[in-house]
């Protein structure tokens, strides 16, 4: 909304108030200023008459000598192809500030040139204003126009500034110069300045033109004929607040529509009575087919837009454009007002769809004040009749019903301080309200018809407030209301994981959870459903809800490769979605090479590398090594490597799997030759696993006892089966088992390896005797033999 | 004897005071203190003396073994560390060369601001609730007062799945499932979470971005409480110096609504290019539960009162560590990511 300055200082007493004063205070109560506009910008300009014009030979510039008044006779070099001798013209001096150039005297083509003739658009006028010739050329003034005027500006309606004002949505009356007004005298305690009043014309024309409602969509609809328009130029001052409220100025009856418009926030219609084809209207929302608007575009009419009919054509497309065909211009004589209120939604719908947002739709869309229908066709009259004569004015004709039911709230001072948390008086709540033009009777407060937003005690609170501005609240510390409070035991251990994987130097990503369409699935190794669909996406690259994490995060990853990071290490927990799932997601993505604790160069990440952080992960989350396997079962997915991958086992569950890419995979992300590891992990599942209570055990006081044995075996036996068969065999002494090499190639038996492990022996009650170790070792020897045929070096 | 003896200490002792090294210095504490030394070998020749006599040269000889002791490990231990100082001059090192690389993580800022606002509540003794991204119409705007065909609803907005289903729009539907989960119980909660709009990603806009919402629902609530509570967060996330300004503003599920602005934390309120010479920064927007949206939740709304505000978590990102576009968030491009290591 563009309220203008000077528009509203003839309707509040602003005499000693500036455009600043008036926006801090729109901005303090929640009306946002965005900008304060001057509609021109010049100073240090006058007028003058041009006496002679010749043109400067082989240039298009002319040497003019042009009398200023006061200011003097001046030769001034001008580059306008429209000037001539005889013309009044806007001339700016030596030393003038225009909107893009400061004018100084100079010298061209050896003749010294003092000043500027100016065109409008020179001088600021936004272009949206002015006609083509008005661009191209300097601004021809009017004959009678007196030379050296420095108020030209002024006098041409162009010295308004006006404020840009960023309406919220529940305030669709300030869409309206009137309303805005006493919002303005509350707010700067300012009276509102009485209107000039002239009476109603009697009315003398039963020459009515009716209309028959055939759509829920038009609540009413009020018409009034008006005959015999003398017609006229559109005064300078309404062009000026028109200009000034960002409305193009076209000819008198659009611009006195417009101007009702902006006063009362009410969009008017006018159709020319000699082009309507009938001698009633129909509204209905059942019209389809073209519209040709009266801006010569076609537009397509469906089922459901209101459309306004005359004997079954077209007529406007109801709150959003008229039809050419009977739009009014400068020769209009009679025309039919329509003044009628149609469903918010279906009008904005209509505009959005046909892009054909105005200042008339945006009101409708919004809502405006249905009950001032009389009030704005009585002001329309009033302001037609004082610029100019009709013969005939009919009554008003009105079709369907207004709900004009003032809306009334108790007065509740408490139960406002109580929201407020303020101690306001009954007298100061009720002086407060009234400024705002609420009644207040027998303790009952009547809200303005065009406050469609207030219908509350936490409404007349808010008020209120806005008024004496939030400075005046005490804050308050909340007393606890809740018994618990902080983290419930998954929060904190879904933050004990994302700190676990950071302090292994891991860093933490965030993709978007929309995604191409073609994207994903395969790069799930967990089951995932079918994906959720946007029905409306505004870009393909974000058309699916993710069902999986993994393939995000691998694009992290590729993004670094491509901006020369390729060692990375990248994690990321989110929510994904399926038809049939929903759950936490953790992905760990590693590639390149990375430096390990105790190793001084950094090693190439591999299957082993992801393994321990997993196994690191489930042991800080007490999930002893009992209570998870890692299996390799068949998995369909080509972009993992066959033989470096597991699964993770909790119980019965798969939670999470692990591995290498395979070369394809890694060609998904142009990996090139890094190595790239993954781990996709269901953290819903891991986080619902029962941790294990932590209990001391017993340590030993008597020496451990460290011995090594070093066999071999096939290579297929793997490491759990050889660690859990010493441990079984070398009870109740073996207390731990490692193995601590493993070797294949020269020397060793075709298919078979070299292991070599250590074990550590001790007991609770006692130094172990060389005799126990001895038995010990045996027994594991003799296991180690029956199970896997070992073979002992002699 | 005892002349004897006391020769022989004159001579041990200034054996000592030469020894260059701790070997030479072994070789004259075995010289004059082993068994079978001059001076030891004195104390065989005492069983021939007088008891008188025995007496003085026993306590002669010890006199000598004690003061060669004495001198000999302070020798010793003085030999010991200059050997030790010739060592470690040899172990001398650059001290500017690099240090061994540790392994460094960090966390997109997304995160850590998450947290930081997060915490700042939990503190206060809030609990975390979040809800699910993909939200039924019902929770997303009906019970918080947006009714069908309120401008906010237009589907150029939203993104659908279907009639019924969207990505949600804010992070208030988590408001609504809790209060209807609390059955008319006092409310204390912090919402962090994934929000969706149908916006275009640029510098400022983004489809997808991080909100927090806060509840508190209780009787005899009022505004007061929530400005002391917005304060306390702004001085926490801005620095202690930071004021706070509410100005009116509009939300369908607040009445009274406010904008909240901390007081410039680059210029301290002067005037600034950060606040564009204002001296405040619009932070959040907030304001005290509807009366519409209580009692649809299952509250009476003569009764309990509540105020909710909401924070977007890369708007305050970018304001606290100067980002300028919103879309590094979702780039993770590690150069970006690893400048906030231990933040």
């Amino acid at each position: 909304m563009k309220v203008s300055y000077e528009w509203l200082s003839t309707l509040v007493d602003l005499h000693d108030i500036s455009i600043h004063q008036v926006a801090d205070a729109l901005n303090r109560a929640g009306i946002e200023v965005e900008s304060i506009v001057s509609l021109s910008q010049g100073n240090h300009i006058t007028t003058g008459l041009v006496l002679t014009q010749e043109r400067l030979e082989g240039t298009h510039l002319s040497k003019v000598v042009i009398d200023t008044g006061k200011h003097g006779t001046r030769t001034i070099i001008c580059g306008a192809p429209n000037i001539k001798a005889n013309q009044k013209v806007i001339v700016a001096l030596p030393g003038a500030q225009l909107k893009d150039i400061t004018i100084q005297k100079t010298t061209i083509k050896g003749i010294e040139s003092n000043g500027m003739v100016c065109s409008l658009s020179e001088l600021g006028i936004p272009h949206k204003f002015l006609t083509t010739s008005q661009l191209e050329g300097i601004e021809v003034l009017q004959d009678s126009f007196p030379i050296g005027e420095d108020d030209v500006l002024s006098i041409l309606g162009f010295s308004d500034q006006y404020l840009e004002l960023k309406l919220l949505a529940n305030r669709p009356d300030l869409l309206a110069m009137n309303n805005v007004a006493i919002e303005v005298s509350a707010l700067l305690n300012r009276p509102l300045l009485a209107q000039k009043e002239v009476p109603l014309p009697v009315v003398y024309s039963k020459d009515v033109y009716g209309a028959a409602i055939h759509t829920a969509k038009a609540a009413h609809f009020s018409t009034v004929v008006i005959k015999g328009i003398n017609s006229t130029i559109t005064p300078t001052w309404m062009k000026a607040r028109l200009m000034a409220s960002g409305i193009r100025p076209i000819h008198f009856l659009v611009d006195l529509g417009n101007y009702l418009m902006m006063l009362t926030g009410q969009p008017v219609h006018m159709y020319d009575l000699a082009k309507l084809p009938g001698s009633s209207f129909v509204i209905t929302d059942t019209y389809e087919g073209d519209f040709v608007a009266l801006d010569g575009q076609t537009y397509g009419i469906k089922r459901g837009d209101i459309s306004i009919l005359s004997d079954g054509q077209i007529m406007c497309l109801a709150g959003v454009m008229g039809a050419q065909a009977c739009a009014v211009d400068e020769s209009t004589t009679s025309v039919v007002l329509e003044v009628a209120s149609f469903d918010g939604a279906s009008v904005r719908k209509v505009a959005n769809r046909l892009n054909l947002l105005s200042d008339a739709s945006t009101r409708f869309a919004k809502g405006v004040n249905q009950s001032s229908f009389e009030i704005v066709i009585h002001t329309l009259i009033k302001t037609l009749i004082q610029l100019t004569t009709v013969l005939h004015i009919s009554n008003i004709v009105t079709t369907g019903s207004v709900k004009q039911i003032t809306k009334q709230i108790p007065l509740n001072v408490d139960k406002i301080n109580a929201i407020l948390g303020t101690t306001f008086t009954d007298t100061f709540v009720k002086e407060t309200l009234t400024r705002l033009h609420f009644s207040i009777k027998n303790n009952l407060v009547s809200i303005p018809l065009h406050r469609v937003d207030v219908s509350a005690d936490a409404d007349l609170a808010e008020e209120v407030i806005r008024l004496v501005g939030f400075d005046s609240i005490q804050m308050t510390p909340l007393s606890q209301t809740i018994e618990q409070a902080g983290l419930t035991l998954k929060q904190e251990n879904l933050r004990k994981i994302k700190r676990y994987f950071i302090q292994h130097g891991l860093t933490e990503t965030l993709s978007y959870s929309l995604i191409s369409k073609n994207q994903v699935e395969p790069f799930s190794f967990l089951p995932i459903s079918e994906s959720y669909v946007i029905q409306n996406p505004l870009t393909e690259d974000h058309h699916v809800v993710r069902s999986s994490l993994l393939y995000s995060t691998l694009l992290t990853a590729k993004y670094n490769f491509e901006r020369q990071t390729g060692d990375g290490q990248y994690f990321e927990v989110s929510q994904v979605y399926g038809h049939h799932h929903n759950r936490l997601e953790l992905a760990v993505v590693l590639t390149g090479q990375s430096y390990r604790q105790g190793l001084m160069a950094p090693q190439p990440v591999d299957f082993f590398t992801i393994k321990g952080l997993v196994e690191g992960l489930l042991k800080i989350l007490k999930i002893d090594t009992t209570r998870y396997f890692w299996k390799v079962e068949p998995i369909e997915a080509t972009y993992l490597h066959p033989y470096r991958y597991a699964n993770l086992f909790i119980g019965q569950e798969k939670i999470g799997v692990i591995g290498e890419l395979s070369p394809q995979g890694k060609d998904v992300i142009n990996a090139g030759k890094l190595n790239v590891v993954v781990l996709q992990l269901n953290l819903t599942a891991l986080l619902d696993v029962k941790t294990s209570a932590t209990k001391m055990t017993t340590v030993s006081k008597f020496p451990i006892v460290n011995r090594d044995l070093a066999c071999l075996v096939d290579q297929s036996v793997t490491y759990q089966a050889l660690i859990q068969s010493v441990k079984k065999a070398g009870k109740p002494f073996v207390t731990d088992v490692q193995v601590f090499d493993i070797y294949k190639g020269t020397n060793v038996k075709e298919g078979m390896m070299s292991v070599a492990l250590r074990m550590s022996l001790n007991d609770l009650q006692r130094t172990l005797t060389d005799d126990d170790i001895q038995k010990a070792m045996l027994a594991i020897k003799n296991q180690l033999i029956s199970e896997f045929k070992a073979e002992f070096r002699s | 004897m005892v002349q004897n003896i006391q020769h022989i200490l004159k001579a041990g002792l200034q054996a000592i005071e030469q020894a260059q090294d701790l070997v030479s210095l072994t070789d004259v504490r075995n010289l004059y203190l082993a068994k079978k030394s001059e001076l030891m070998s004195i104390f065989s020749l005492v069983k021939d003396l007088s008891i008188e006599e025995k007496k003085a040269v026993g306590n002669a000889i010890n006199e000598a073994k004690q003061q060669l002791t004495d001198a000999l490990d302070k020798k010793q231990s003085r030999l010991k560390n200059l050997e030790i100082a010739k060592q470690l001059e040899q172990e001398k090192i650059d001290i500017t060369l690099p240090g061994y690389i540790a392994s460094i993580g960090s966390r997109n800022p997304f995160f850590i601001i998450e947290d930081l606002i997060t915490d700042t509540f939990l503190s206060m003794g809030y609990l975390l609730k979040e809800g699910p991204e993909i939200e039924q119409d019902h929770y997303n705007f009906e019970l918080l007062n947006i009714p069908k065909d309120h401008p906010a609803r237009e589907m150029q907005d939203s993104l659908y799945i279907n009639d019924n289903l969207l990505m949600r729009t804010h992070t208030s539907p988590v408001q609504a499932r809790e209060m209807e989960a609390a059955k008319g119980k006092p409310i204390k909660i912090i919402c962090p979470g994934k929000v969706y709009r149908r916006d275009e990603d640029d510098a400022t806009h983004s489809h997808q971005f991080g909100q927090i919402e806060g509840l508190v629902v209780d009787k005899d609530i009022h505004l007061g409480h929530l400005k002391q509570t917005l304060l306390v967060f702004a001085k926490r996330l801005f620095g202690e110096k930071r004021e706070i300004r509410l100005r009116p503003s509009f939300f369908p599920f607040t009445e009274p609504s406010v904008e909240i602005d901390v007081s410039c934390f680059e210029c301290g309120g002067k005037g600034c290019s950060l606040c564009k010479q204002s001296g405040w920064i619009e932070i959040l927007g907030g304001g005290m539960v509807h009366p519409n949206v209580l009692s649809m939740n299952g509250y009476d709304p003569s009764t309990y009162r509540g105020f909710a505000f909401g924070i977007g978590i890369e708007r305050v990102a970018m304001l606290k560590y100067g980002v300028d576009d919103i879309r590094r968030f979702y780039q993770n491009d590690m150069k970006f990511v690893k400048q906030f290591s231990g933040e």
